[in-house]
């Protein structure tokens, strides 16, 4: 190594110790002491280049990573509040808004029954074959006969759908009849019910149905014996 | 520097390794500590770790990057903000010191495009004294400093890699993208600038005594 390139490296580099250089620093004292001048000139370097660092960097680092971490979480801490509140809302609101298809029927049909307690008591419209066919023709059904007096026949809302809502007599007493169209949307609910004050049952025609309820079993068992000879029904 | 360096070592090492195997032990041991806790205690020890090695470090760094200290602090607490949020991807320990220079690194070129600071003039700026110190020394490393100060960005950098970050020939070409003989040229008229300083200043003071 010629002594240009040696002193160059060795400013360059003064704790180069590459082999190169550790065998020319070898080679006469004048570079052993030009390399001894160049670290030394390098430790000067570096001591100059050793500022004093503020005594309390440390801990304003920590303390700094601290807050940010503190504020990030609550942030954070927001943002899961947000997310579960809106959440639940979505929930709340699904359940309460959301048509639910298996509702059960029985449950629905003796609620409407108890809704409206004048059709099994006092309400008479008198209504005749004729007028209840005309409505019953809406949900594919024809009624041939009837044994006792209609005293209502009017459509109304059963859960979200128009339904027919029938008082009929039979032997003295009072049997409600809903006719239902697209009854398979609530397919849990069992063909016979009841709640202790009234009995039920359902009779599935395709997608009609028919809700027979009255006071007693044996009522509502020959009303729909009588209904299911006297009702023809049709797709619709 | 070099014994510096190897303290750095030790103590990151030191610091880093047992936390980790606590960590894994207090999982196994006890089931009701939450593993995102303790993975949260250990980032936080981690990082104090990191702050304790390497805060001297970069902050000289910083301050003779940008020759004022409160902008120094700023460039420091910035620079370990980001380091604690991304601590996670600093997988080898031996990388850490590099890593945060990296940081601070890309943190100054920020400064410079959001605003170009004035360049303060050096004899402004109190530098702070290394204690016991004779008057020549203390003159002397002043004199040092003053002239770092007055180096070319281009040659002051790769000075304070190899001095302070303790890189490598090759480590400085690859941190400021630059090939390895364009570093060493720059490092020798880094030195041979401070060299020459030095000695016309001797010269002066000799012919002055004289």
């Amino acid at each position: 190594m010629d002594d240009l390139e040696f002193r160059r490296r060795l400013i360059a580099e003064p704790y180069d110790d590459d082999e190169a250089i550790k065998q020319a620093l070898l080679e006469g004292d004048n570079r052993q002491q030009f390399g001894k001048d160049m670290r030394a000139l390098d430790d000067k370097i570096a001591a100059a280049l050793n500022v004093d660092v503020p005594d309390d960097l440390a801990n304003q680092l920590l303390l700094k990573q601290r807050f940010t971490e503190h504020k990030e979480q609550n942030e954070r801490r927001k943002w899961i509040f947000a997310m579960a509140a809106s959440v639940t809302l979505v929930v709340t609101a699904t359940f309460a808004l959301w048509p639910q298809p298996h509702a059960n029927l029985a449950d629905y049909a003796l609620a409407h029954v108890y809704h409206e307690p004048a059709t099994m008591t006092t309400l008479d419209e008198n209504a005749n074959l004729t007028q209840v066919n005309a409505k019953l023709a809406s949900y594919g059904a024809e009624m041939s006969t009837v044994d006792g007096r209609i005293f209502y026949a009017n459509h109304c809302d059963f859960k979200g759908k128009r339904s027919l809502h029938m008082v009929l007599e039979h032997q003295g007493q009072r049997v409600t009849v809903f006719v239902v169209p697209h009854i398979e949307a609530f397919k849990d609910t069992p063909a016979q019910f009841e709640d202790g004050r009234y009995h039920g049952v359902i009779n599935r025609h395709g997608e009609q149905g028919l809700i027979i309820i009255g006071e007693s079993p044996t009522l509502v068992e020959e009303t729909s014996g009588s209904l299911e000879q006297a009702i023809k029904w049709q797709r619709i | 520097m070099v014994k510096d360096l190897e303290l750095d070592q030790i103590l990151i090492t030191q610091w880093f390794v047992p936390v980790s195997t606590m960590e894994l032990k207090k999982v196994r041991n006890k089931k009701q500590h939450s593993p995102v806790i303790s993975d949260m205690n250990s980032k936080q020890q981690r990082y104090e770790a990191l702050v304790g090695a390497f805060h001297k470090d970069i902050y000289r760094y910083a301050y003779w990057l940008c020759s004022d200290q409160a902008i120094a602090q700023d460039l420091v607490q910035e620079t370990f903000l980001r380091a604690w949020k991304s601590l996670d991807s600093l997988k080898d320990v031996n990388a850490a010191k590099s890593w945060l220079i990296t940081i601070l690194r890309r943190e100054n070129a920020r400064r410079f495009e959001r605003k170009q600071f004035d360049l303060v003039d050096m004899d402004d700026v109190p530098l702070a004294d290394n204690d016991s110190l004779d008057a020549e020394a203390t003159m002397e490393q002043q004199l040092i400093r003053r002239h770092i100060q007055m180096l070319a960005p281009e040659y002051r950098e790769p000075l304070l890699l190899q001095v302070i970050g303790g890189y490598s020939g090759e480590e400085i070409a690859e941190a400021l993208g630059l090939n390895k003989n364009t570093v060493m040229t720059r490092l020798f008229r880094a030195r041979n600038q401070l060299k020459e300083a030095l000695e016309n200043s001797m010269d002066n003071r000799r012919q002055g005594n004289g």
